[in-house]
């Protein structure tokens, strides 16, 4: 419980981090702009929480790109695409 | 066969409701961590002056024994004593800065409406456990397999009141129990000065 996803629910690897990073926001910033508790970003930093469909979108209007190069399906620690983590 | 429980009314109810709050969310919570325990924030207006005095965990166990002094002090000044504590960990659990038990949903972001029914959900399964048990021990009693034997509380009203409050705090404990320590801003800051 407690709002993470649930043991059996895969986590869902991001780039928010280094997405974040790279615009230069803070987790506070980038929470005021998609609009949740900034420690929300903490957790979705971390694929303790998997975001609603809604959010993912929020996220990527934020950052301008395709839900598809923030979020990628596969274990923690797996490698994106083009090689990073 | 028979068997002769004699307990303390005030007692019973703690034991019954410690048992099962502690069987449903900490036993029963695969994700609970001993380690990882939310500190206990305080309500803004203090936050300045001391803003973490006690991990969730350690404020879940300060509750239940702020009860017990209620419940088992004896009279006088001691008993005064314990009903003032109780009272102060009342307050304290329910105005729990981070505490989304208490909070409006609209308050909230999705992640947090989210543990706050997983919560009351917790909540209530304790509850009806809590219950449960208190019903199964008065049939044991009522066909006499169990000589239960309770004790008069030095106060029944204060028994009263300690389950009431109970259904009050529980959400709150809830949560206090499970949140995880909250990310740290100067954490961010690392992240963001890194990324930099």
């Amino acid at each position: 419980m407690t709002g993470r996803r649930s043991a059996d629910e895969p986590p869902i690897p991001n780039r928010i981090a280094e997405l974040r990073g790279e615009a230069g926001l803070s987790r506070i910033e980038l929470s005021r702009l998609v609009g949740v508790n900034w420690q929300t970003i903490g957790y979705l930093e971390r694929g303790e929480y998997n975001p609603s469909l809604a959010l993912a979108f929020r996220l990527s209007d934020i950052f301008g790109l395709p839900i598809e190069e923030i979020f990628v399906r596969g274990r923690p620690g797996e490698a994106f695409p083009d090689g990073s983590r | 066969m028979d068997m002769t429980l004699e307990i303390p009314t005030g007692a019973a109810i703690l034991v019954v409701l410690a048992v099962v709050f502690l069987s449903t969310v900490a036993i029963g919570e695969r994700l609970s961590d001993r380690l990882n325990s939310a500190p206990l924030e305080l309500p803004a207006a203090w936050e300045r002056y001391r803003p973490r005095i006690l991990a969730g965990k350690w404020l879940v166990g300060v509750w239940f024994a702020a009860a017990a002094a209620a419940l088992l002090l004896p009279g006088g000044p001691a008993r005064l004593a314990g009903l003032l504590a109780f009272a102060a960990a009342s307050f304290l659990v329910i105005g729990y800065r981070r505490s989304l038990a208490q909070q409006p949903a609209e308050a909230l972001d999705e992640r947090e409406r989210s543990l706050q029914r997983s919560i009351y959900v917790s909540a209530y399964r304790i509850l009806a456990s809590a219950i449960g048990i208190a019903a199964v021990a008065l049939m044991l009693a009522e066909a006499r397999v169990l000589d239960l034997r309770l004790l008069p509380p030095a106060d029944d009203g204060t028994a009263v009141l300690v389950a009431l409050i109970f259904v009050w705090v529980a959400p709150s404990l809830v949560h206090a129990w499970l949140d995880p320590r909250p990310d740290e801003r100067e954490e961010d800051d690392l992240v963001l000065a890194a990324s930099r």
